[in-house]
Parts: structure tokens; C-alpha cells; sequence
């Protein structure tokens, strides 16, 4: 016990399991057991602590519904973590000062867009669809291959079902090098190949006023989360979540706090 | 004492051809000026002299020797990679490199005791680097140039120890030297078979001052030559700041397939010399030569240093199908600048991280795949334009030894927008001024609620001049609500009182 404590560093937390074991490795941080928190209770009380490492996590939602929030918050817990993490996205949709704002360390962070401009050789809508569809996954791969990143983010705009082959090799490499990936989508397009589904709707967004004269300000959005595909846990547990533009501003959280806390069981709509 | 190791790549001519295309390497070939059948044989490779062939005949009768007779012209190009290659190889080993004429290099072995076991190691590993590279090589260890390139004249290693060099000399005909190729050697030669001197050891045993008065200064050099008297010391290259690679074509390439086929050759013999010297391959410089004699240079940027080749050459495909040389390619030239590995410390108690090299490959990958304008670190670039972004390099910090984490909250975080770029330009319909309507590409949706506006102006200081000096912007922030359940950020410029859309909170 004197050596580990000689040895560990200031400030790192070793868990009593580990330290029964033996000096805690570097790799063995991102063991599969150990999930990457999200860093929100409510959250992570839903996903049983956390996104699984080495297996294909989706979050799915409409436009607007907070995926890219959660995606986000996601990032910045592992990069805060110290660990690496590569987000792939076929929009250049990537906010860096939002995102960074949210206590993201964008140092360690990998970004890739997948250049639209390079379909323009292809004659018709749906074939040029089809190249950026497979460009996407074949960069995520790519990062998988290459080992170390902690978390891999994949920002897909379409709502098409995966091919298996690809979702195949997805999972795979996930496995392989023990990294959370997490697919953001409209609707679930890995299919069998993920392990965790994660739904998200807005249920609304807030604005208030000071003054009845002063202009409106924009708070914030309710999300409502919920995990409609769990292999590895409980499949049904639901969540309210505030995504705020200042979060410590105290008036919206306090507002929406009663609707949040303790994980509710899903209802039938929701799934 | 210095010892001194000589690289000798025999028969270099053919070696160079050999090392540029390899399907020449089981085939009779030899060098000639032309394809008459009169033409002189400058150099034979060692199957073709398996059949007869020697250097001299004529090309008429090469072929009554041997009807699958290659003939290839002297490539200047290829020599001069194949001799460039043995230098770096030198290089890889030593610090203090010479390169000589005929694919021979001198190196100083100075120092490098503690890191061979023996000068026998030192010649081994010289030898495998030279392969490395396509060319089998002879090495000779002596205390100076002249012994140490004698001794590598005689083919495989060959280490002379201290103060032994007389009795190795001594034994060597003097047609090692190899007078024949000087000028006037051949009469020189003759002379000395006619004074009956037939190995080295009876012309070191000469007075030099007598051979001098009979041959004049020739005559001293070569006692000197005889005796393992090294008239000067190695005068050592700079190291290589460019590595570079030509290839001369017989014929002009119009399709990028073969194109990439000759190329791909080319970056492997590069890729290896940049790896022996320890660095990755950076920017590159390709220039074709064309067939219609003009010349089509094109600097490809490498994202992040690799050596792996598929990468490299999947990013010059991409420069090549973007834009094409307009004629066929006969010559191809590629300078790569190196650059240094990044040192790497892992921590046991730390999140592990991509290794650095894996890190660099799978960034030209990707870079590849998306264009290295689409792979690297994105930030927000100093300004208040909300959509100014700044894409650097992707060089990750070391994990820090006290790691902080994310203050867990209860169910709050931090709403994030999602970009639209470039922004997206739409129609509001407003009443009394404020938008009840938005429409545009893909959106079409009434306002149900409005935060704003919000004036943000700056950059007042720019003339606007381009794409690099925007001009100042003044622009009133909107964020807009839809019935469609997005809220949206948006901007009306109020100097052209045109709207538009860059954001959607997600």
C-alpha cells in the first residue's frame, strides 16, 4: 500500500478493487469494465455509470432534441479524463467554442469531416449518398485502428440502417481497442451491432425576460432521455435533463430541477 | 588511428538501372548508348556475362551470344538516386559520409565501437542497409580510403586490421587499382607490366623519388597508392536536408494507374531511405517532366509526417485527379522533406494514447480520405465572429500526472449548437419588425418564440480586402424557435438587410 501511494499520482482516485489487485496500469483505465461517465447523475444513473467502452453506443434523436449536447458532454469528460478522442462527422457541423465552453479540451480532440466535395464525381444523388455514407465509418475505423483514443464520436447524418458489413467492422475495432464509440443519428442504424441506444426528445425550450420590456433571452432546452436498447443493463430507464446556454445560471436548473432527478421508468410511448 | 569503411556498389551503371525498375533484375541486360547494331557495350549485369556477353563487344554480337539480350541506355537519373541512397544508407550509420564516383561511398567509423560489437558487425550492417535500399553492396574496413576501397574491390566484407594493410597491399595485382580507367592509364599499365611490377607489394617496395623522376607525379601517387599512404582525409557531405528520387521513362504515361504503379516504386525507396536516417516523410515536391517538354511541379502537403506509402500516394492520386498535367508524364521527380519523429513518454498511471506514429499515419489517412483541410484540431479562431474556426495540427498534450474531471452535475450541462456552414441564407417575414416566419433551403417554419437580438460588430479595422482580410461585420443575433422544434441562431445583416441561419441548438 506505501508503494502505490508512493507511486500514484496527486489527485487520481484508485479504486479499493484495484488497489487489492495490484498498481493500477495506464491501459487498465480504459478497460471495458470501467465505463466513461458522462459526468450528469441523472444521466448516467440510466446508463448504469456510463457509456461501455469497447462496444457501439447510438444516441439518437431528431435534430434539436440535444444529441449533439449529450455527444459533447460526453467528450468533454474523457478529455478531461486525459484521455483521446476523435470526432468524425460528415457535416462540419463541430461548434469548437460551444463545445469547448462545456469544458472540453480540445486538444485531445481529433476532429474529421468527410470532404463533400469529393462526391462530386458521382452522376446521382444517391450514389454521391452512398460514398459519404461509407466514408464516414471508414474513417471512424481508421481512428479505431490506429488505438489510444479513449472515445470515438460519429456525427451521421443519415437514418438509413448500416450496412452489417460495415457496423460489423465497426464493432470490431471498438472491440478490439477498447474504445466508446459513440454514433449520433436520427434514428438507431446499428442495429444488433450496438449496445446501448440512447433516445433523446426535446420537450421544450425556455425563454423569459427579465422585464416585460427588456427582450427575451433564450435559456435553454428540457431533454428527455431514455435508453430504448441496453444489452448490457436495464433497457427503459428515462431521464430529464436540462441543456442550458449558461449552466450556472441557477434560475433554469432550479426551475426544471422537479421534473429531473431520479431516473423514472420508461413508459410505452417513449419507447 | 581512424578507420575508414568503403561501400562499393560493383558494376553501378547496372545496379542503378536495376534498383529504378526490378523487373530488369533476372534478365541479360546491357548498357549502351544506342540500339544500332554496331553500338558499343558499356556495361554488362552479371547474367548477361553469364551468357558471354563482356564490355566492348557489339551489340550484333551480344546478341549471336544471346538472343534475349536487354538493351537499355545509361540513366543519369537513376544513378544519381542509387548513389544519393548510398549515402543516406552510409549516413544511417555515421555522421562523417563521402561519397565518391561509381556508386562508392567513405565513411569514418570513428565512435562507433560502442555501439558494434566488431568492424566484422559494423561491414554486416553496412551491407544489409545497401539492400535495403535495392543494391547489393561490397564493404572494406582500413585505417584510410585508399586501403579501405582496395579492400572492398575485392568484393563481400573485408576488414584489415591495424597495421596489417602492407600484407593485404602487398598481395594485390596492380590491376586493382584499376589504372585502365584513368587518363593515360592503359600506357601507364604497360609500362609497368613491362618493368615486370606485377602486384602492389613490388611497387611499394620502389623509391618514390626514382619512379617519379621516370613517371613524374603519377609516379609518386602511386607508390604512395601502393604503400596504403592516404594523401588526404574524408572531406564529409552536409547531411541531407531533401531526400529525392527520379525515375526516367522510355516512354510518356497518360493514365494515373501506371502513373501511381512507377510512383508507388519511387515512394517505397524513398520511404526506406527516410527511415533508416530515423525521420518520417513530410511535404513533397513532385515534379513530372512531360512529353511535350514542359513541366508540371506540384507541392503536396502531408498532414501529418508518415511513412507509410499507401497514404503518401493516395494524397498525391488525389493532387494528381484534381488536377491533371496536360500531357503524358516521361520523368518523374520526388523530393520529400523530412521531418523528425515526435519523442514520446508514456505514463503507467495515465490513460494510455495513440502512439505517435500510429497517430501520424492514421492522420495522413484520414487526411487522404477527407483532405487535410478536413483533419486536425479545430478551434475557435480569435475573433468574434462565432463561425471563425482555426484548423491545426493534431498534436495531443501528454496526459497530465493530476487529472481532473468534469464537476459532476445533477442533470444540467451545457447546450451546444450545432453549425450550419456556411451559413445558410433565408427569407423572414417579419411584423413590426420582429420574424414570424422563416423560409430557405430545407426550412420552412413559423417562429413560436424569439430571444434577440443581440448586436455583435467588429473587425472594424479590417479594409476587406479578400478572403483573408474580411471585411467588418455588424450583425443583430437572433435565436428563433420553430413550429418545426428546432430552435435556430440567426443573423440579419443590417446593412444589407439579408438573413441567415448558422446554428441549431442540438
Amino acid at each position: 500500500m506505501a508503494a502505490i501511494s508512493l507511486l500514484r499520482p496527486e489527485g487520481f482516485q484508485i479504486e479499493p478493487a484495484q488497489i487489492c489487485a495490484a498498481v493500477v496500469r495506464g491501459h487498465e483505465l480504459t478497460l471495458k469494465h470501467r465505463r466513461l461517465s458522462s459526468g450528469i447523475a441523472a444521466l448516467d444513473a440510466i446508463l448504469d455509470g456510463g457509456l461501455v467502452r469497447g462496444r457501439i453506443s447510438e444516441i439518437v434523436g431528431q435534430v434539436g432534441s440535444g444529441r449533439t449536447t449529450i455527444g459533447a458532454r460526453f467528450v468533454a469528460a474523457a478529455t478531461r479524463a486525459g484521455e483521446v478522442v476523435a470526432w468524425i462527422e460528415e457535416s462540419r457541423s463541430f461548434a469548437p467554442a460551444d463545445i469547448a465552453a462545456g469544458s472540453a479540451n480540445l486538444e485531445r480532440v481529433l476532429w474529421a469531416s468527410v470532404n463533400e466535395r469529393r462526391g462530386h464525381g458521382f452522376d446521382s444523388a444517391g450514389r454521391f449518398r452512398r460514398y459519404r455514407f461509407s466514408a464516414v465509418f471508414k474513417a471512424a475505423e481508421l481512428v479505431l485502428k490506429a488505438g489510444g483514443f479513449g472515445l470515438v464520436v460519429i456525427d451521421s447524418g443519415v437514418s438509413a440502417p448500416l450496412p452489417q458489413n460495415i457496423a460489423l467492422r465497426l464493432a470490431r475495432e471498438a472491440e478490439r481497442s477498447a474504445t466508446a464509440v459513440v454514433v449520433i443519428a436520427p434514428h438507431r442504424i446499428c442495429g444488433t451491432f450496438s449496445a446501448l441506444s440512447l433516445k433523446l426528445t426535446r420537450l421544450e425550450a425556455s425563454f423569459n425576460r427579465f422585464t416585460p420590456a427588456s427582450p427575451a433571452l433564450f435559456d435553454g432546452c428540457v431533454i428527455h432521455a431514455a435508453t430504448v436498447h441496453n444489452k448490457l443493463g436495464r433497457t427503459g430507464g428515462s431521464a430529464i435533463l436540462c441543456g442550458a446556454i449558461d449552466p450556472l445560471a441557477s434560475s433554469f436548473a432550479e426551475m426544471h430541477r422537479s421534473q429531473a432527478g431520479a431516473p423514472q421508468r420508461l413508459d410505452a410511448s417513449n419507447a | 588511428m581512424s578507420r575508414i569503411a568503403c561501400i562499393l556498389v560493383a558494376n553501378f551503371s547496372i545496379a542503378a538501372l536495376i534498383r529504378s525498375d526490378s523487373s530488369l533484375a533476372g534478365v541479360a541486360l546491357v548498357i549502351s548508348d544506342s540500339h544500332a547494331a554496331h553500338a558499343e557495350i558499356l556495361s554488362v549485369s552479371e547474367v548477361a556475362a553469364r551468357h558471354g556477353v563482356r564490355i566492348g563487344m557489339t551489340l550484333a554480337q551480344a546478341r549471336a551470344l544471346t538472343a534475349q539480350l536487354t538493351v537499355m541506355p545509361r540513366s543519369e537519373a537513376a544513378e544519381r538516386s542509387a548513389a544519393e541512397a548510398i549515402a543516406d544508407a552510409a549516413e544511417s550509420v555515421s555522421p562523417v559520409v563521402e561519397p565518391g564516383e561509381d556508386g562508392c561511398v567513405w565513411l569514418d567509423l570513428a565512435g562507433l565501437g560502442r555501439f558494434y560489437e566488431s568492424e566484422e558487425a559494423i561491414a554486416a550492417e553496412l551491407m544489409l542497409r545497401v539492400q535495403r535500399i535495392g543494391m547489393d553492396a561490397a564493404v572494406g574496413i582500413a585505417a584510410n580510403r585508399e586501403i579501405a576501397h582496395l579492400a572492398a574491390c575485392c568484393g563481400g566484407r573485408r576488414v584489415i586490421p591495424e597495421r596489417r594493410e602492407r600484407e593485404f597491399i602487398d598481395w594485390l595485382p596492380i590491376d586493382a587499382l584499376n589504372l585502365a580507367a584513368r587518363e593515360g592509364g592503359e600506357e601507364l599499365e604497360a609500362t609497368l607490366a613491362r618493368w615486370g611490377l606485377k602486384r602492389l607489394g613490388d611497387l611499394a617496395r620502389l623509391n618514390p623519388d626514382a619512379l617519379g623522376s621516370r613517371l613524374g607525379r603519377r609516379g609518386i601517387e602511386l607508390v604512395r597508392l601502393a604503400r596504403g599512404e592516404s594523401p588526404r582525409p574524408l572531406h564529409p557531405r552536409r547531411r541531407a536536408e531533401v531526400f529525392t528520387e527520379s525515375v526516367e521513362l522510355e516512354y510518356g504515361i497518360e493514365t494515373l494507374e501506371p502513373l501511381a504503379f512507377v510512383m508507388r516504386a519511387i515512394l517505397d525507396r524513398l520511404v526506406e531511405r527516410i527511415g533508416m536516417r530515423g525521420l518520417l516523410a513530410g511535404d513533397l515536391l513532385l515534379t513530372l517532366g512531360l512529353t511535350d517538354h514542359r513541366i508540371n511541379t506540384r507541392r503536396v502537403a502531408i498532414a501529418a509526417p508518415t511513412n507509410d506509402t499507401r497514404a503518401i500516394l493516395t494524397l498525391i492520386s488525389l493532387s494528381l485527379e484534381a488536377a491533371p498535367p496536360e500531357a503524358p508524364a516521361d520523368t518523374i521527380r520526388i523530393e520529400i522533406t523530412p521531418r523528425a519523429r515526435r519523442p514520446a513518454q508514456v505514463d503507467m498511471f495515465l490513460p494510455p494514447a495513440p502512439a505517435p506514429d500510429k497517430l501520424e499515419t492514421t492522420i495522413a489517412r484520414l487526411a487522404a480520405l477527407c483532405g487535410p483541410e478536413n483533419v486536425g484540431m479545430l478551434t475557435a479562431d480569435n475573433t468574434h465572429r462565432p463561425e471563425a474556426v482555426r484548423l491545426d495540427a493534431f498534436q495531443p498534450p501528454p496526459p497530465c500526472v493530476t487529472l481532473s474531471r468534469v464537476e459532476p452535475v445533477d442533470h444540467i450541462t451545457r447546450l451546444v449548437i450545432r453549425a450550419i456552414r456556411p451559413a445558410l441564407e433565408v427569407e423572414v417575414m417579419s411584423v413590426r419588425g420582429m420574424p414570424e416566419f422563416v423560409r430557405g433551403p430545407r426550412l420552412g417554419a413559423r417562429v413560436i418564440a424569439i430571444a434577440g437580438p443581440w448586436r455583435r460588430d467588429g473587425e472594424w479595422w479590417r479594409n476587406g480586402d479578400g478572403e483573408s482580410h474580411p471585411p467588418a461585420f455588424c450583425r443583430d443575433y437572433y435565436e428563433l424557435e420553430l413550429d418545426d422544434g428546432c430552435v435556430y441562431r440567426a443573423f440579419r445583416d443590417p446593412r444589407s438587410d439579408r438573413w441567415f441561419v448558422d446554428g441549431v441548438y442540438d
